[in-house]
C-alpha cells in the first residue's frame, strides 16, 4: 500500500474525502448559512427591531408576503428576523455546550481508560453509569427548573446531562488504545503516564470525538429549544427559536406561520449540522480507496 | 565472553476461565512459558524459533517486564531483575533492554510524525540536552539510512520496511546492550528484510549489540544468528550453535520444522529432511497432555513420551536436546 | 500443448485517487492452460492482488480498466454482464484470500457459510445443486481437505477454529463443486510453517487430482517455487520475466529476479544481498521506460525512454529487458 499512500497529503486529501458525498457538501453550506445569519443578524435582518420587544398591531398576525417573508406574530415583530437573531442563541446553546462537555467529558474518560480494570476506572466509569441511565432530557429539565431560567442556566443543564457520553466514548477508545503496540513500546522506553495519556493515546482518540461533536451539535441545539419551548430557556422579548415555537402553538391551524417557520428553522439546523457530521466522519476515515 | 542476559527455568502462567464439563467455570493456567532456560553473550545473536503458541513473545514481553514472570529467574548483567516489571524497573535498565516489535502498523504511533516519535527517547533519558534534540533526530535517521525528511513524515506515509527502520532508530536512541526482535520482518517483502536485516547486522558490529532474534523463519536463522533456540508449547527443545544446529538437527520437531520450510533451489531442497512430514497442529496451550508437548504428533514417539516430560540432554557440547530419543541415561526406551 | 484456459492480454489498469491516476498494471500479458499451475511473484504494490481482481471482477470502487483483454474460456470477463459475471464466480473461478479470518463471516456458522456458496454455485453444464445434496457435498469437500468430523465443523463458528483449519475450510469451500480455475492470493501467509506446509501440500494434491488450474499470487518466491510449474516476475505492475518456475529461480536474467534472490536467505547458507536500491516505482508519474530502470544498476539510457521488449532468450523463457535484445535477433 506503498504506493497509494504516497499518493495522499493530507489536507488536500482529507477536502477529497469531504466532498466525495456531495450531500455533505450541503450540509456544510447549511451551517455556514447559519453562522453568517447569526452573526451578521443585525445587518441582515429585514426588520431588525423585532428581534427585541416590539408592539405594532398594526402589522400583527400578517401571512407571509413579500414585506414579511415569514409573516408577523401577534405582536407585529417580523418571524423572519426574529428567526435570524435566534439562531444566536441556537450557536451560542450549541458551540458552547460543547466546548464545555467536551474538555471535562474527555479528560474522565482518559483518565479512566488508562486505569482499566483497576479500582480507580471502576470508580469513575461507575458514577458515569449513573449520568447515563438517567434520561438525559428528563435529567436536563429538571436542572433547568432549579434556579431562574435563562440561556446560560440551560446550557448548564443540558451540559449537566450530557457530559457522560463524551467520558463513555473516550473510555472505549483509550482502553483499547491502551494495549497498542506502540503503547508497549512507549512503555518500553520509559516514557511517564502523563506523556502516554495526553501525547500518545489521546490523539487518536480525536478522530471519533470529532465526529461525535459534528454531529451532536444538532441535537444539542434541539435539546436547548426543547427546553426553551417549555419555558426553561432565554426568557421573552429574547428570540429564541423555542418559544417562538410554543407561543405560536396556540394559534395553529390558522396563523400557522407564527410556529411553524421556527420550528422548520430548528430542523434546518439540526439537518445541517448531521450532514456536516457525515462529512467530517468520511473525512477523518481512513480509507485508502 | 560477558553473559548479559541470562534466563533460568523462567516461567508464565495466566489464568483464564475455563467451562468444565460439569458447567461450572473453572480457573486453569494457561502455561505460556513453561521452565525456560538460556542465555545471551555479549556481541551475539540468539535465535529464538517457534511458531505460534510456542510462547516465544510472551518470553520477549516477560524479559521487558509487560508481564510479571510467575517463576523462574531472569538475570541482566548481574542483577536479578526477575520481579521488576517495566513500571518498576529504573530508567538505566530501561535503557539497557530495547524492543524492536513485529507489525510496522501499530510499533509506531500513528498520530505522531516519525520525529515526534524518536524524540520521546531522547527527552526520557536526557540524551542530549533540549536544544539538540532535532539535531540528534537526524543522526538516528542517517543510523538507520533514512534522509531528514523523514523526520515529519506521518508512519502511513511511509512503507513498512521504512517503519521498521524507524523503530529500529527508536530502539538505538538509548544506547541499549541488549535488542530484542520480535519477528521484525515478518511482515516485510524479502527485498526489504534484506535492507533491514543488513542493518542490522552492521549496527550489531558498529555498536556492539546483542540480539534476542524472534523469528518462525529458519532459512533467516542460518544466516543470521550464533545460537538457535527451539521452543514448542512453552518449553525449549533444542539448542545448538548456528551451524551444528542446521548440520545436525536432532529433535523430531526440529526436523519437523525443517522439513516444512519452503525453498526456492535445488541445493537447499537437498539439506531438507525428507523423512518427516509436517503433520497435527499445535494443541491449545490451555490443555497441554502429560509428558512430551510434542508427543500428539510426534512421528517416533515412545510409550514414555505421553506419561514423563523428557529431560534435556547435552549430546554435543553446546547442542542439547529434551527427548527421551537422546537419553542414554535410561536403558530401556 | 495443452488448451488454454485464460489468456490475459495487454491488461492495464489503475486506481483514480486525489492526485490523479494511479497507472498499475501497464499492459501484462499472462497465459494459463488448462491443468497447469502458474505462479505470478511480486513484492508489495507490484500490482498482483489488482490483477487477480480483475480477473473476478472485483476491483475496489476507484479502480479502472483502461485497456486489454481477459479471456476465460474464449470470453472476455470484461465486457461480461452482471450475470455473466456471477457464473463465473459460481462455476469457473475460486478464489482463495489471504486471511481465512476476515474473509469467513463471523457470525454465521460454517454450515451457513457453505450451504450458501455451494448453493450458488453452478455445475458445468448451468445447472445448480439441487438443496437436497448441499450437505452432503459440503461434508464430502470437509472430508477431502482434511479436516475430521465434518459435521461438527459444520456446527461450528469461524471463531472456533484454528488459522490453519480456517483456511482448510476455506480450500474445501473452493472446490466443493468442480471449477476450471482456483486463485490463490498469498493463502498462507499468516499462518505457521508446518501448517503451511500441511496447505500447500493440500492445495497441490487436489488440484492435481482434480484437473483444476492454479494461479498462485505470492510475494514469497520459496512457496511458488515449491507449489508452481510456470511463474511470472512482476514488477511495477510489468511482467519482467517468465519462465518454467525451476529455469527462472535456477537461472534468472532479469536484473530486478537476480537481485530479489540474492536477497532470500537460504538455508545453505551464503548470507543475504543488503537490498534493492531505491523506491516502489510512482505510479502517478511511471514514464515510459522500463519500471524497474531507476533501480537498476545495469540500466542503459534506453531503459528509462522507451518500454523494453519482451525477447525469449531460451525456449519457453522470456525477459523483458534491453540487456537481452541482442539475443532475441540472433
Amino acid at each position: 500500500m506503498k504506493t497509494f499512500n504516497r499518493a495522499m497529503d493530507s489536507t488536500g486529501n482529507a477536502i477529497y474525502k469531504f466532498s466525495r458525498n456531495k450531500v455533505s457538501v450541503v450540509g456544510f453550506f447549511m451551517v455556514l448559512l447559519v453562522v453568517v445569519v447569526a452573526i451578521f443578524a443585525p445587518v441582515l435582518a429585514p426588520y431588525p427591531k423585532s428581534a427585541g420587544a416590539l408592539i405594532d398591531f398594526d402589522n400583527a398576525s400578517k401571512a407571509p408576503s413579500l414585506t414579511h417573508l415569514f409573516g408577523t406574530d401577534i405582536e407585529g415583530r417580523d418571524i423572519l428576523s426574529r428567526v435570524m437573531f435566534a439562531f444566536r442563541g441556537a450557536l451560542v446553546m450549541g458551540l458552547g455546550v460543547i466546548a464545555m462537555i467536551v474538555p471535562l467529558g474527555v479528560l474522565v474518560g482518559l483518565f479512566a481508560g488508562y486505569y482499566y480494570g483497576t479500582f480507580i476506572d471502576t470508580i469513575i466509569m461507575r458514577v458515569t453509569d449513573i449520568f447515563v441511565t438517567l434520561p438525559a432530557l428528563l435529567l436536563a429539565l429538571a436542572v433547568a427548573s432549579l434556579g431562574r431560567p435563562s440561556l446560560f442556566h440551560s446550557m448548564m443543564a443540558v451540559a449537566f446531562a450530557w457530559w457522560p457520553y463524551y467520558a463513555r466514548l473516550t473510555y472505549s477508545q483509550t482502553s483499547s488504545i491502551r494495549n497498542e503496540t506502540f503503547i508497549k513500546a512507549s512503555e518500553t522506553i520509559g516514557a511517564g503516564k502523563r506523556h502516554i495519556m495526553f501525547a500518545e493515546i489521546l490523539p487518536n482518540c480525536l478522530a471519533p470525538i470529532f465526529t461525535k461533536m459534528a454531529l451532536e451539535i444538532g441535537w444539542v441545539i434541539l435539546m436547548g429549544a426543547t427546553l426553551s419551548f417549555v419555558g426553561l430557556g432565554e426568557q421573552p422579548p429574547t428570540a429564541a427559536l423555542g418559544t417562538m415555537v410554543s407561543d405560536g402553538a396556540q394559534y395553529l391551524p390558522a396563523q400557522w406561520w407564527i410556529s411553524v417557520f421556527p420550528a422548520l428553522a430548528i430542523a434546518f439546523i439540526v439537518l445541517g449540522f448531521n450532514l456536516l457530521g457525515d462529512g467530517i466522519k468520511n473525512m477523518v476515515s481512513t480509507e485508502v480507496l | 565472553m560477558e553473559e548479559l542476559l541470562k534466563v533460568e527455568n523462567l516461567k508464565k502462567y495466566f489464568p483464564v476461565n475455563v467451562a468444565s464439563i460439569s458447567h461450572r467455570r473453572k480457573t486453569v493456567d494457561l502455561k505460556a512459558i513453561d521452565g525456560v532456560s538460556f542465555y545471551v553473550n555479549r556481541g551475539e545473536t540468539v535465535a529464538l524459533v517457534g511458531e505460534s503458541g510456542s510462547g516465544k513473545s510472551t518470553t520477549a514481553d516477560t524479559i521487558l517486564g509487560l508481564y510479571k514472570s510467575t517463576g523462574g529467574e531472569i538475570w541482566f548483567r548481574d542483577m536479578d531483575i526477575s520481579t521488576m516489571v517495566i513500571a518498576k524497573r529504573p530508567l538505566s535498565l530501561k535503557k539497557e533492554i530495547q524492543v524492536v516489535f513485529q507489525d510496522p502498523g501499530t510499533s509506531l504511533n500513528p498520530r505522531r510524525t516519525v520525529g515526534q516519535s524518536l524524540e520521546v527517547p531522547l527527552r526520557v533519558h536526557n540524551i542530549v540536552e533540549k536544544g539538540k534534540v532535532s539535531e540528534r533526530v537526524k543522526e538516528l535517521l542517517a543510523t538507520v539510512g533514512l534522509s531528514p525528511e523523514y523526520m515529519d513524515k506521518y508512519p502511513r506515509t511511509i512503507g513498512g520496511g521504512e517503519r521498521q527502520l524507524v523503530a529500529i532508530a527508536r530502539a538505538l536512541a538509548v544506547h541499549p546492550s541488549l535488542v530484542i526482535l520480535d519477528e521484525p520482518t515478518s511482515a516485510l517483502d524479502e527485498s526489504m528484510q534484506a535492507k533491514i536485516i543488513t542493518m542490522l547486522v552492521k549496527l550489531q558490529t558498529g555498536l556492539n549489540l546483542s540480539y534476542l532474534f524472534i523469528t518462525h523463519n529458519l532459512s533467516l536463522v542460518r544466516n543470521v544468528a550464533t545460537r538457535v533456540e527451539i521452543m514448542y508449547l512453552g518449553k525449549i527443545y533444542e539448542s545448538a550453535a548456528t551451524l551444528d544446529f542446521f548440520t545436525k538437527p536432532l529433535h523430531p520437531y526440529t526436523q519437523m520444522l525443517l522439513s516444512s520450510v519452503p525453498v526456492v533451489t535445488e541445493a537447499e531442497r537437498k539439506l531438507k529432511p525428507k523423512h518427516i512430514i509436517s503433520t497435527g497442529e499445535i494443541p491449545n496451550p490451555v490443555n497441554v497432555p502429560p509428558g512430551c508437548g510434542f508427543c500428539p504428533r510426534c512421528p517416533v514417539k515412545l510409550k514414555k513420551c505421553s506419561e514423563e516430560d523428557p529431560p534435556s540432554v547435552e549430546i554435543m557440547p553446546g547442542h542439547v536436546v529434551k527427548c527421551f530419543l537422546y537419553d542414554k541415561g535410561r536403558a530401556n526406551g | 500443448m495443452a488448451d488454454l484456459l485464460l489468456s490475459i492480454t495487454d491488461l492495464k489498469v489503475g486506481y483514480r485517487v486525489y492526485k490523479g491516476q494511479l497507472k498499475v498494471i501497464n499492459g501484462v500479458n499472462i497465459e494459463v492452460r488448462k491443468g497447469e499451475r502458474v505462479g505470478i511473484v511480486g513484492e508489495t504494490g507490484s500490482g498482483k492482488t489488482t490483477i487477480a481482481r480483475s480477473i473476478t471482477g472485483i476491483l475496489p470502487k476507484a479502480g479502472r480498466i483502461s485497456g486489454g483483454k481477459i479471456l476465460l474460456d474464449g470470453k472476455d470477463v470484461l465486457t461480461m454482464s452482471a450475470h455473466e459475471l456471477s457464473i463465473l464466480r459460481g462455476q469457473k473461478v475460486a478464489m482463495i484470500f489471504q486471511d481465512p479470518t476476515s474473509a469467513l463471516n463471523p457470525v454465521l456458522k460454517i454450515g451457513s457459510i457453505m450451504s450458501d456458496i455451494i448453493g450458488y454455485a453452478y455445475n458445468p453444464d448451468g445447472s445448480r445443486i439441487p438443496k437436497s445434496q448441499i450437505h452432503e457435498t459440503a461434508v464430502n469437500a470437509l472430508g477431502s481437505a482434511s479436516l475430521p468430523d465434518p459435521d461438527r465443523i459444520l456446527a461450528s463458528y469461524p471463531f472456533q477454529l484454528s488459522g490453519g483449519m480456517r483456511q482448510r475450510v476455506f480450500i474445501a469451500m473452493a472446490l466443493a463443486t468442480p471449477r476450471e480455475l482456483l486463485l490463490a492470493d498469498e493463502p498462507t501467509t499468516n499462518l505457521d510453517v508446518t501448517i503451511q506446509d500441511q496447505i500447500l501440500r493440500l492445495i497441490k494434491t487436489r488440484v492435481d487430482e482434480r484437473h483444476v488450474s492454479m494461479i498462485l499470487i505470492s510475494h514469497s518466491l520459496d512457496i511458488v517455487s515449491e507449489m508452481t510449474d510456470r511463474v511470472y516476475m512482476l514488477y511495477g505492475g510489468t511482467v519482467v520475466e517468465q519462465a518454467n518456475t525451476r529455469d527462472l529461480f535456477e537461472n534468472p536474467y532479469h536484473p530486478y529476479s537476480r537481485a530479489l534472490m540474492s536477497c532470500i536467505p537460504k538455508l545453505s547458507g551464503g548470507g543475504i544481498a543488503s537490498g534493492i536500491s531505491g523506491e516502489m516505482v510512482n505510479y502517478l508519474a511511471p514514464g515510459n521506460g522500463c519500471r524497474f530502470s531507476s533501480r537498476c544498476s545495469k540500466a542503459l539510457p534506453v531503459c528509462v525512454t522507451e518500454p523494453p521488449p519482451m525477447v525469449e532468450v531460451e525456449p519457453g523463457h522470456r525477459v523483458a529487458c534491453f540487456l537481452f535484445s541482442e539475443k532475441q535477433r540472433s
